[in-house]
């Protein structure tokens, strides 16, 4: 019964020029998919500590784009389980919330999770971990100086009079609380501070845009009541003035914040003391 | 009885056993001061030979950062350019005009050396104040969003551009 039905849809289809047409193209298409191979060529950094006197080196990786995921971690996760396991990289929650998968792509610092494949299959993705930070192994970058750094500007609320901590909520007018946004987003991948020329330099004496951001987030909080202890503690030559306004931190945030906003309102801020 | 016992014997021998796993050899000394732990980090990597990853070599080169750069170039062109000139004054014989006019006389020097000197000395000047504009401005927490950012570097480095060419058409009245 049910052949029946279709080969009488079938033969009305047959008569129809438009339901041909349709169907020409459906099979064109997916004979393409199948047909062609979009293959992309990955470059991606690789150093590994386990190899004594290794130089870095790039390896060029082939993927095919129709059986590959959008997204750039997408690519290496397939390289990862299809053709090279000893890839290593950062990952956790593939939609731009952890700041794990933070690297340079194409010459740019962002997010591997939410950086679209480059399509055109000419060019060769080049991938690199996030700029002059030491590197553990491939694109695994060492974090411990920007979470010293982060620990240095102390990031949590602080009160004049510790007596009275946890006895009330400390309420905030929501004009007060509207100047929080677009600065407790901040998820520290790392990906303004590594594009920083002053913090390529300088990572030791300079703060860098991420930290300076979480700094001036503290500073501005109206609950907050050590202002002028945390403004005092940047008054040198490097920890905010370093920065030089090239602005490539945000050019670069994944989450589309400001952090050279944050920094030139701290500067004007330091004028108080 | 026997628990106790077993547990009082484990104390006692475990006591006497370093921590030898891979792991606890690779830990990071314990550091208490955000300082401190900074301080480990410079150390703990060039002992383990790590490389830096390449940055300057590797980075894309924007709008906003190649205006940064010209930025800080003419300022560079500025300083050194003149303390060359001034101090070349003293070294070397004859006269600043006098030098110009002998090199006036070489065939081509007014298209191909003079003029685009004179550009080349105006746009320095003129970028620099341009540009300077913008940096007075972001001192003062203003012109931040990425669209701003762009805006006013294509005026600056237009503007300067314009000025250059304008500046080193005229002619001084002797």
């Amino acid at each position: 019964m049910a052949a029946v039905t279709c080969s009488k849809l079938f033969a009305a289809a047959k008569t129809s020029n438009i339901f041909s047409q349709v169907s020409i193209r459906l099979a064109t298409a997916a004979a393409a998919v199948q047909e062609k191979p979009r293959l992309k060529k990955f470059s991606i950094y690789r150093w590994d500590p386990e190899s004594p006197g290794m130089k870095p080196k790039m390896q060029e990786y082939e993927v095919d784009l129709n059986n590959c995921g959008p997204m750039l971690l997408d690519a290496l996760v397939k390289i990862k389980n299809e053709v090279d396991p000893t890839l290593t990289f950062r990952k956790s929650c593939r939609e731009g919330i952890c700041g794990s998968c933070s690297m340079n792509i194409d010459g740019g610092n962002t997010l591997a999770c939410i950086c679209k494949i480059n399509e055109n299959v000419g060019k060769t993705t080049k991938v690199y971990p996030l700029p002059h930070m030491h590197v553990i192994k491939d694109l695994v970058p060492d974090f411990s100086n920007f979470y010293a750094q982060y620990a240095s500007i102390q990031p949590w609320l602080q009160k004049k009079d510790e007596a009275n901590i946890g006895k009330e909520a400390y309420h905030q007018t929501v004009e007060d609380r509207d100047k929080l946004d677009g600065l407790y987003e901040c998820i520290l991948c790392a990906c303004c501070s590594t594009s920083c020329p002053s913090y390529w330099w300088s990572a030791d004496k300079y703060l860098g845009p991420a930290v300076l951001m979480q700094a001036y987030r503290w500073i501005i909080d109206s609950r907050d009541e050590e202002r002028a202890k945390r403004l005092s503690q940047m008054r040198d030559k490097f920890t905010v003035y370093r920065c030089h306004t090239i602005l490539n931190c945000t050019a670069a945030c994944p989450k589309g914040l400001n952090p050279a906003k944050a920094i030139g309102e701290l500067k004007l801020m330091m004028n108080e003391l | 009885m026997a628990l106790l016992m077993r547990l009082a014997t484990r104390q006692a021998l475990l006591r006497h056993v370093r921590p030898s796993s891979i792991l606890m050899k690779a830990a990071a000394p314990m550091a208490t001061s955000p300082s401190e732990q900074a301080k480990a980090y410079w150390e703990k990597n060039k002992e383990l030979g790590r490389p830096v990853a390449p940055h300057l070599t590797i980075y894309k080169i924007d709008w906003h950062t190649l205006l940064s750069g010209t930025h800080r170039l003419t300022g560079f062109i500025m300083y050194t350019g003149l303390a060359a000139i001034a101090a070349a004054t003293l070294i070397v014989p004859a006269s600043y005009p006098a030098w110009i006019a002998a090199i006036k006389t070489w065939p081509i020097a007014i298209p191909a050396i003079i003029y685009p000197a004179k550009v080349g000395a105006a746009f320095t000047v003129f970028y620099h104040l341009l540009n300077g504009i913008r940096h007075i401005a972001w001192d003062f927490g203003k012109g931040f969003a990425m669209k701003d950012i762009n805006r006013s570097g294509y005026v600056a480095m237009g503007l300067a551009l314009i000025l250059a060419v304008f500046a080193a058409t005229i002619v001084p009245s002797s």
